[in-house]
C-alpha cells in the first residue's frame, strides 16, 4: 500500500490508513446545445485535461500521554505555515514519488470514547496543481551531459512513469554555436523538436525549460525569435527510450544535458 | 485546450520575456473593415504575465487544442491593462486593438497622390508605409486617389469604399487585404438536432448553440444623390462621368435650377418605393484641375456611389450566431454556409419557426477561447455591410480632414477686372482671360462693355510767337539799291516817290528820275546783292493746357471675337451700327470652354469698322477652384 513519507522537512509516522489521489481524473468539457442529444464534447477526441490534483490521506497520530498527542497535532496543523512543498510518497518499497503540493484540511476529530488523546485518526487534503507523481531518484541518462558536434548527433534517453515528463535542456557550448535544433525521434519520424537559431558563445550555457515555458541564456531571458519549436509543448519524454538528435552548425560543439523525472498519474 | 500568448517589443519583431504568457481566456474580435479587439487575461500573480502583459507590448495569441495543434487567434496591441480581484481569483487583464492597428500610426501625410492605379497597388503602396506590413488583394477598377493627413488605414478604407471592396486583416501577421471577397470559407454552421451524430462532425462543420436572426429595411434607400468634395457651387457631382453600369445617371433640376444627378436601383424602387438619400463622399476630389482628372474623380464618384446603392436597395438580414466546434479560422469577409431549421411538431402539425439555408456575409466574429473551449460569436449579413450602417456618412467610417488653404477640398470662387482699350479700324481691342491650374471649373464667363469718344487730357500747349527775330549777323550794315552801271539812252522823267523817312517816321515824297514816264515805281535791291538770312530758335517748352476734351466720334459696327472665333451673332450684336456710346453685356462661357483648353489664357478681341474711340471691358468670371501642386 502507498504510504505517505514525508511533506517538506516533515516526515510522517508509518501509520497509515487510508491514501487516494485524483491524478487519473480528467475533466469533461461538454457542451449541451439544444436539439442535441447529450451534449458536445469540447475536447474531441484528444486527450482530456486533468482536474486539479488532490491528494487525501488518513492516517493515525499515536502518543503516549494528551500532551505529547496535542505536540503532534500542532506539529500536523504547523504544516499550513509551510505552503507549497515537495510530497513524498512510496508506492513500494524504495520506490519514492513526489509532488509539489499544499496543506488544504487537516481533520482531526476528537472523540472521548476512542481516546484520542493518545490515538488520533486524522485525514489531510493536499492540493497539487500538476497533478502528477514525479520519481524522487533521478533516471538513468537524466541530468548527464552528452557531447555533441557538427551536423547530427543521436543519442538515447529512456523515460520511464506512465505520463509524458518534459525534460530542461541544457546545452553549454563548447564552441561558439549558431544553429541549434534538437529533436526527439519517434521512429524515422519528428516527434518534437526546438530551434535555437541564436548564438551561443563558447561557454554559456542556454537552458530550455518546458514545464516552465522557460528559455535563458547565461540566465538572461532569451525567447526570442531565435527559439522556436516544433510542439506547443516544447519538448516530452513520454514512457520508454528515444532517440535524442542533435544539430549544430559545422565546426560547433556541444555539451547537451536533458533532465528529467519519470512521471506518473 | 489551452491557452498562451507570446508578447512583442512595440516593433512587433522581437519577441520579449523568458516565454510565453499563460492564460486563462482570450477574446478576439475580428471585424471586415474594422480594427479588431483583443482581450488577454491571465492569472494575476504569475510573474511572468505582470512582466510581459505591459501597455503596448503586441501579444499574439495561440490555442492549443486537443490534438495539440496550435491554432493563432490573433494579435495585436495592449493599450489597457486592468488588475481584478476577488475572493476567488486575481486575474491581470490586457486589452487593446488587433494588430490592424499599427496602420492607424502611421499617417500618409498632405498630398500622396496616385494616378490611374488599381486599388490593390495603391492599398500595397499605402500598407507599405508601415514598417514590416504588406497589403495585397484584387479587384476593383483603376481610379485615381489621393490622401491628405490620415492614416493609413484610413486611407485603405477610403480606398475601399470607392472602390466597394473591403480590407482586411490578411492570414499572416503583418498583413492586409483588399478586395471584394466573399468567398466560402468552408465552414458550415448548423442547427444540432438529435440526428446528428457529434462523432461525424469535422472540421468543416460547427454546431449552433444560440441563434437570432433581425431583418431591418430600416437603412434602405432606392434613389441617392452622391457629390464629392467641395462646396456649394463648387460640389463634384456625376455631371462628367462616363460610367454607364450598374445604373444610369438620372438628373432632376433641383429647386436652385441647378441639375441634381442621382442613381436610383429599380429593383429597390418596386421593392419599397423611392427612398431619397443624399450621400456627400467628401473624400472624392479630383486629383487636379484637369478635364481628365475631373472625369476620373466623377467616375470614382459613381463607383462609390454605385457601390454603396447596391447594398443598401435591399433588405438586410442580419444573423448573430454563438457556434460550437469551430476549429479552423473563419475570416470577416468570408462567407458561410448557414443551415438551420427550426421544427416543432404542434397539434399533430409541423411548424418551422426558422429555416434558414444560404451563405452568409461574415461581419464580425468574436472568438472566445477558456479551458472550455473555444465559443465563437459570428455577426452574419445577407449584405456586405455592418447592420450599424444608417448613413452615407458613416460609411467605412470617413474621415472628416480638411485643412483650409491646402484642402483638397473644391471652392466657388468669382473674380472680376475691368480693362480699357482704344479701338479704331485699323486696331483691335485686345482682352486677355487667363485661367490657370487652379481653376476646376468655369460656371460662367461674362463681359461688360462699353464705348465711348476717345478722351483727351489736354487741349494745347501755350503758344506766344517769336520775339526779338533778327539776323544772325552782329553789327549795322547796309544794303545797295540800283548798284548797276549802265545809263539809259533815251529821255528821263521826274517822278514823284514815297518813301519812309527815318528821321521825322513819316513818309516822304521825293522826286526821282526814270526812264518811264508812266506806271508805279517799285524800288528794289538788284539781284548781285541776293543772299541769305538765317534764323535759330534755340529748345524751348509749352506748357500745356489741361483738361478732359472728348472726341465726338465713336466706334461704328463693334464685333466681339473670342479665341478667334466670331460669336458676334450668337450673342446679340453686332453693336453700335451708327456709332454712338453702347453698353452691352454678352456671356461667353460657352465659347472659352469650346476649345477645350479651359487653363489657359483665352483672347477676347473686339473690333469696329468705322468710327474711333475707346471701349471699357469688365470681365467676371465665376468659377470652381481647388488647391494645386501641394
Amino acid at each position: 500500500m502507498t504510504k505517505l513519507i514525508s511533506f517538506g522537512s516533515y516526515t510522517f509516522a508509518d501509520s497509515g490508513a487510508r491514501w487516494r489521489d485524483n491524478f487519473a481524473q480528467v475533466a469533461a468539457h461538454e457542451i449541451a446545445l439544444p436539439g442535441l442529444n447529450g451534449a458536445l464534447d469540447a475536447d474531441g477526441s484528444g486527450v482530456g485535461v486533468n482536474v486539479a490534483g488532490r491528494i487525501d490521506v488518513a492516517l493515525w497520530l499515536k502518543q503516549a500521554d494528551v500532551t505529547a498527542m496535542n505536540a503532534a497535532r500542532d506539529a500536523l496543523k504547523g504544516l499550513l505555515r509551510a505552503g507549497a512543498q515537495r510530497l513524498t510518497i512510496e508506492s513500494a518499497p524504495d520506490q519514492q514519488r513526489y509532488t509539489r503540493a499544499r496543506v488544504l484540511t487537516i481533520d482531526m476529530p476528537e472523540v472521548y470514547a476512542q481516546r484520542t488523546d493518545t490515538h488520533q485518526e486524522t485525514a489531510l487534503t493536499f492540493a497539487a496543481v500538476t497533478p502528477r507523481w514525479f520519481s524522487v531518484t533521478p533516471p538513468v541518462g537524466s541530468g548527464t551531459a552528452y557531447a555533441c558536434s557538427g551536423a547530427q548527433t543521436d543519442f538515447t534517453r529512456t523515460a520511464n512513469g506512465s505520463a509524458f515528463a518534459y525534460p530542461t535542456i541544457t546545452v553549454t557550448a563548447t564552441s561558439g554555436v549558431t544553429t541549434l535544433t534538437i529533436q526527439r525521434l519517434d521512429g524515422a519520424l519528428v516527434a518534437d523538436q526546438i530551434t535555437y537559431a541564436g548564438a551561443i558563445p563558447d561557454g554559456a550555457t542556454l537552458i530550455i525549460d518546458p514545464c516552465t515555458w522557460g528559455v535563458t541564456l547565461n540566465g538572461a531571458d532569451a525567447y526570442g525569435s531565435a527559439f522556436s519549436a516544433l510542439h506547443p509543448a516544447w519538448f516530452r519524454l513520454p514512457p520508454g527510450a528515444h532517440t535524442i538528435r542533435v544539430a549544430l552548425n559545422t565546426g560547433a560543439t556541444a555539451d547537451i544535458a536533458l533532465r528529467w523525472d519519470d512521471t506518473w498519474y | 485546450m489551452y491557452l498562451y500568448a507570446d508578447l512583442y517589443n512595440a516593433d512587433g519583431i522581437t519577441r520579449v520575456g523568458r516565454g510565453p504568457v499563460a492564460l486563462a481566456r482570450a477574446e478576439i474580435t475580428r471585424g471586415l473593415d474594422t480594427i479588431g479587439r483583443i482581450t488577454l487575461t491571465a492569472a494575476g500573480t504569475d510573474v511572468r504575465a505582470l512582466e510581459l502583459l505591459t501597455n503596448e507590448r503586441r501579444a499574439r495569441i495561440f490555442a492549443v487544442d486537443h490534438t495539440g495543434s496550435v491554432r493563432a487567434l490573433g494579435g495585436g496591441v495592449i493599450r489597457n491593462v486592468r488588475a481584478q480581484g476577488s475572493a476567488a481569483a486575481w486575474w491581470r487583464i490586457a486589452e487593446g486593438a488587433d494588430e490592424l492597428d499599427a496602420l492607424m500610426r502611421v499617417n500618409t501625410l498632405l498630398g500622396r497622390t496616385y494616378s490611374q492605379q488599381t486599388p490593390s497597388y495603391i492599398a500595397s503602396s499605402l500598407t507599405a508605409l508601415v514598417s514590416g506590413w504588406s497589403a495585397s488583394g484584387s479587384g476593383g477598377t483603376i481610379t485615381d486617389a489621393r490622401f491628405d493627413g490620415m492614416s493609413v488605414w484610413r486611407a485603405l478604407i477610403s480606398l475601399a469604399d470607392a472602390q466597394g471592396l473591403h480590407i482586411r486583416a490578411g492570414s499572416t501577421p503583418n498583413t492586409a487585404e483588399i478586395g471584394a471577397f466573399g468567398a466560402l470559407a468552408g465552414v458550415r454552421l448548423v442547427g444540432a438536432s438529435a440526428l446528428h451524430d457529434q462523432t461525424a462532425l469535422n472540421s468543416a462543420t460547427a454546431l449552433i448553440e444560440r441563434i437570432e436572426i433581425e431583418q431591418s429595411s430600416a437603412a434602405a434607400a432606392t434613389r441617392l444623390y452622391p457629390v464629392g468634395a467641395g462646396i456649394g457651387e463648387a460640389l463634384l457631382t456625376l455631371e462628367n462621368s462616363t460610367r454607364t453600369a450598374p445604373y444610369a445617371i438620372q438628373s432632376v433640376t433641383g429647386a436652385n435650377g441647378v441639375p441634381q444627378y442621382y442613381l436610383q436601383d429599380a429593383a429597390g424602387v418596386s421593392t419599397f418605393g423611392v427612398i431619397e438619400r443624399f450621400g456627400k463622399f467628401k473624400q472624392i476630389a479630383p486629383l487636379s484641375n484637369s478635364p481628365a482628372d475631373l472625369e476620373h474623380a466623377t467616375n470614382a464618384l459613381y463607383d462609390v456611389a454605385a457601390a454603396w446603392l447596391t447594398r443598401y436597395a435591399v433588405r438586410q438580414d442580419t444573423i448573430r450566431v454563438s457556434v460550437r466546434g469551430v476549429t479552423t479560422a473563419i475570416r470577416p469577409g468570408d462567407k458561410v454556409h448557414v443551415l438551420y431549421r427550426g421544427v416543432v411538431e404542434q397539434d399533430g402539425a409541423i411548424v418551422d419557426y426558422l429555416d434558414i439555408d444560404a451563405d452568409l456575409w461574415v461581419m464580425r466574429v468574436t472568438e472566445r477561447v477558456d479551458a472550455t473551449g473555444v465559443a465563437t460569436d459570428l455577426t452574419l449579413s445577407s449584405v456586405d455591410r455592418h447592420p450599424e450602417d444608417a448613413s452615407p456618412l458613416q460609411i467605412g467610417g470617413l474621415e472628416a480632414i480638411t485643412i483650409d488653404g491646402l484642402s483638397v477640398t473644391s471652392y466657388f470662387n468669382r473674380v472680376a477686372y475691368v480693362y480699357d482699350r482704344l479701338i479704331d479700324p485699323s486696331h483691335p481691342a485686345l482682352i486677355p482671360v487667363r485661367l490657370t491650374n487652379a481653376t476646376q471649373k468655369l460656371s460662367r464667363c461674362t463681359l461688360k462693355i462699353k464705348t465711348r469718344p476717345f478722351t483727351a487730357t489736354a487741349t494745347a500747349a501755350t503758344g506766344g510767337g517769336l520775339v526779338g527775330l533778327g539776323t544772325n549777323t552782329a553789327g549795322a550794315h547796309r544794303h545797295s539799291v540800283g548798284a548797276d552801271g549802265s545809263g539809259a539812252s533815251g529821255a528821263y522823267y521826274w517822278r514823284d516817290i514815297t518813301i519812309y523817312d527815318a528821321v521825322r517816321a513819316a513818309n516822304a515824297h521825293v522826286l526821282l528820275p526814270s526812264d518811264s514816264e508812266t506806271g508805279d515805281l517799285d524800288l528794289q535791291t538788284g539781284a548781285a546783292g541776293d543772299h541769305a538770312h538765317v534764323f535759330s530758335v534755340p529748345d524751348h517748352t509749352h506748357a500745356l493746357t489741361y483738361g478732359l476734351q472728348q472726341d465726338s466720334v465713336t466706334p461704328i459696327n463693334v464685333r466681339l471675337f473670342v479665341d478667334g472665333v466670331d460669336i458676334t451673332t450668337g450673342v446679340g450684336g453686332a453693336w453700335a451700327g451708327s456709332g454712338g456710346a453702347t453698353t452691352f453685356e454678352v456671356d461667353i462661357t460657352t465659347a472659352v470652354l469650346a476649345g477645350g483648353a479651359l487653363q489657359s489664357e483665352h483672347e477676347v478681341k473686339l473690333t469696329c469698322s468705322g468710327g474711333r474711340g475707346s471701349v471699357e471691358v469688365s470681365v467676371e468670371i465665376y468659377e470652381v477652384i481647388a488647391a494645386i501642386a501641394l
